[in-house]
């Protein structure tokens, strides 16, 4: 049917007839379909002015077959009505997924879509994969290419997480290196929290580097950080997430937990019942201390200051200067 | 005989400028095997050749001599680099040049006539300066000298400049500069020092062993050059103590304190990018995984505490052999210069001044 494809010259100079059929006629159920979200605007726009422009249909056998259109098609086949297509006649699951591809690239944004796509390839015929990452519009060897790709290694429920926003492409980076054991393990921290995507990225990324660095699986970390406690415990989801992060960053720092956590207790004491609040600034490699305090009037500065001797005083202050212990 | 490290060179590029320089002569025959390719003005290499592959005779157009690019906040060296060419064919995963070139061609910079131009203008211009300078910043000083004889020309053609004394850091043992030298207390031959476990394990791609290297620096202090220790990176892993113990223990096996001109302590740090290539590239290498934090600079380092720890370890050792003067630290801040050896640079002039009086402390 088409001419010089993977993907050259295929369809440039093509005239393909136009065919109406009943809508309800028409196989919807092509896996070429690849990203068939219900579409209001369309169905709108139908009731007001009818169809403007085709659906792709191959017509070549016994029931004509959706090759783009699903959103068009659903709902004039719920008012009964026949459809105008263009018939591309018969061509392989791949060629019709490549027009299909072709025919939405304007919607095309969403990563899950991205690699719902790749993954129709991947299954259908792999040696493919490099041209539709080039109308995907991911750069070979780019960066979200790879990782359009890693994500291809997961398994395909996976790209549900996706889709759904629980988790974003980049994971790919880190999670392509997780056995299966692994990857099962993790999955129960996003299937009931919805984390930021900062968060989640961070979260994983410190599970991972523990696992590397202790040679300990992913649920050995998972146990040693009482997530399934977090998840399972009777918190918020906001405070779940907290106390999970916290804890694994505590597994990742365990050094620095230790000085932030009596740093912290430190400046308790040093600065109870004052206005003063006190932290350190860089992560313990100086041995500044940051003081700050918030006035509204001459007799406020006065009060700070007086509260500021009385702090000086103090014996805790040490707790600030790690690299100066013996 | 070349090492087997040169061995799998296939192929020679150079510039046409530079295809009938000294250098080119030599490569070629040393390299007489290998494809010889002429590349015309303007002409570049194509991307995409393995490193290993390829060694690429350049003319060079940039500053060859540089200062050596310490950050802010951390007290830098002031050591002045000579830029003789770029990468290496050794494959330390700790390797900085991964992230600093993206590509890993081995390059050499074959106008040397412009680099003893280069060098003669900066002498000139300052005859009453002393310089203390090295190869080792963008390639190992003497990893392609089997090849280039870059080294011994450098050392050559410094003898006519008392002012300069030259550090050739590496991690490969060739002493064939060593006949060019006629004055020793002029040249500083630098190897590396880590634990074994890290030597072993990190220092990929037929590095000398650190026996090697202290029996060559043994060598060079017999012949009345005084040798440099580096301990960078100084790596935390289970065990460190005990690893870095043993090569200290080495080391005063081989040489005498007398022998040394001094000993820099640098704990690893990167830029944040180098994490990224390490993971890829050595994926065994958890080392990387350790508690760093972003420092002053905005490079990782660890967190202080634990480089304190590290370095006040390897510092007892150390003085334990005798050394004590010639310690110092590799862009560090004035705390732990202070919690670790209870000075600051500020306390003898600074830190450039002080390791140029060590450098210069052999000479007659
Ligand atoms: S010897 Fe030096 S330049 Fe060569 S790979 Fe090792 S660290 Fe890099």
């Amino acid at each position: 049917m088409f001419e010089n494809t993977w993907w050259g010259t295929m369809t440039r100079d093509q005239r393909w007839p136009v065919v109406r059929v009943p809508a309800q006629d028409i196989d919807c159920s092509g896996p070429w379909l690849l990203w068939p979200h219900k579409n209001d605007a369309v169905c709108r726009s139908l009731a007001h002015v009818g169809q403007l422009s085709p659906v792709l249909v191959d017509a070549s056998g016994p029931r004509p077959l959706l090759v783009d259109g699903a959103a068009r098609v659903a709902w004039l086949s719920e008012q009964g009505q026949d459809v105008y297509g263009l018939n591309i006649g018969s061509c392989s699951a791949q060629d019709k997924a490549m027009l299909y591809i072709h025919a939405n690239i304007h919607r095309l944004s969403l990563d899950a879509d991205k690699v719902r796509a790749l993954r129709f390839f991947a299954q259908h015929d792999a040696s493919h994969i490099d041209a539709v990452m080039q109308v995907l519009g991911l750069v070979p060897h780019s960066r979200p290419a790879k990782q359009a790709l890693a994500w291809l290694a997961l398994p395909a429920h996976w790209d549900t997480y996706l889709a759904g926003g629980a988790l974003p492409l980049v994971c790919a980076d880190i999670l392509r290196l997780w056995d299966a054991h692994d990857l099962q393990a993790v999955e129960a921290i996003f299937q009931t929290l919805s984390w930021s995507r900062g968060l989640i990225v961070q979260v994983l990324t410190w599970i991972h580097e523990v696992h590397v660095r202790d040679g300990c699986d992913v649920a050995q970390v998972l146990a040693r950080a009482d997530v399934m406690d977090s998840v399972q415990a009777n918190l918020s989801p906001k405070d779940a997430m907290a106390r999970i992060a916290a804890r694994v960053r505590a597994l990742r720092y365990p050094e620095l937990t230790r000085l932030e956590q009596r740093a912290t207790d430190t400046a308790r004491v040093l600065a109870a019942g004052t206005r003063w609040r006190m932290v350190q600034p860089d992560q313990f490699e100086s041995d500044s201390v940051e003081l700050a305090a918030r006035v509204r009037s001459p007799a406020e500065v006065q009060q700070a200051v007086a509260e500021l001797v009385r702090m000086a005083e103090h014996a805790d202050w040490a707790a600030f200067w790690p690299g100066k212990e013996a | 005989m070349l090492p087997e490290y040169l061995q799998g060179i296939a192929r020679v590029a150079v510039d046409a400028a530079v295809s009938a320089s000294p250098m080119a002569h030599r490569v070629r025959e040393r390299l007489p095997q290998a494809q010889w390719d002429i590349l015309a003005d303007g002409e570049h290499l194509e991307p995409g050749y393995v490193q290993e592959a390829v060694l690429y005779l350049k003319q060079y157009k940039g500053r060859f001599v540089r200062p050596c690019p310490g950050t802010s906040h951390y007290q830098c060296c002031g050591y002045q680099i000579i830029h003789i060419g770029e990468n290496c064919p050794l494959r330390c995963s700790y390797c900085i040049l991964q992230a600093y070139f993206q590509d890993r061609v081995l390059k050499v910079w074959a106008n040397q006539d412009d680099l003893w131009q280069e060098l003669e203008r900066t002498f000139t211009e300052n005859s009453r300066q002393r310089f203390r300078m090295g190869t080792g910043e963008f390639t190992d000083s003497l990893v392609l000298e089997p090849l280039t004889g870059y080294s011994r020309d450098l050392v050559g053609f410094l003898r006519a400049y008392p002012q300069v004394c030259l550090e050739l850091k590496s991690k490969v043992v060739d002493l064939s500069w060593m006949e060019a030298a006629h004055d020793p207390t002029r040249v500083l031959p630098a190897w590396s020092m880590n634990a074994p476990e890290i030597s072993a394990r990190e220092e990929q791609g037929q590095c000398a062993t650190l026996e090697e290297r202290l029996r060559a620096a043994r060598t060079c202090a017999q012949a009345g050059f005084r040798v440099c220790l580096h301990f960078d990176p100084i790596i935390l892993f289970p065990g460190w103590e005990a690893g870095y113990a043993r090569t200290i223990e080495m080391i005063f096996d081989y040489l005498t304190p007398g022998d040394i001109a001094y000993v820099s302590l640098g704990s690893f740090r990167h830029m944040p990018d180098l994490k990224r290539h390490i993971a890829q590239n050595f994926p065994q290498s958890s080392y990387i995984y350790g508690e760093f934090i972003t420092g002053l600079d905005g490079k990782q380092r660890l967190l202080r505490p634990l480089r304190v720890q590290q370095f006040r370890f390897l510092v007892q050792g150390l003085r334990q052999g005798g050394l004590d003067r010639q310690l110092y630290f590799c862009m560090e801040s004035n705390e732990v210069w202070q919690a670790v050896l209870g000075r600051t640079p500020r306390d003898f002039g600074g830190l450039y001044r002080y390791l140029m009086d060590l450098a210069f402390e052999g000479s007659n």
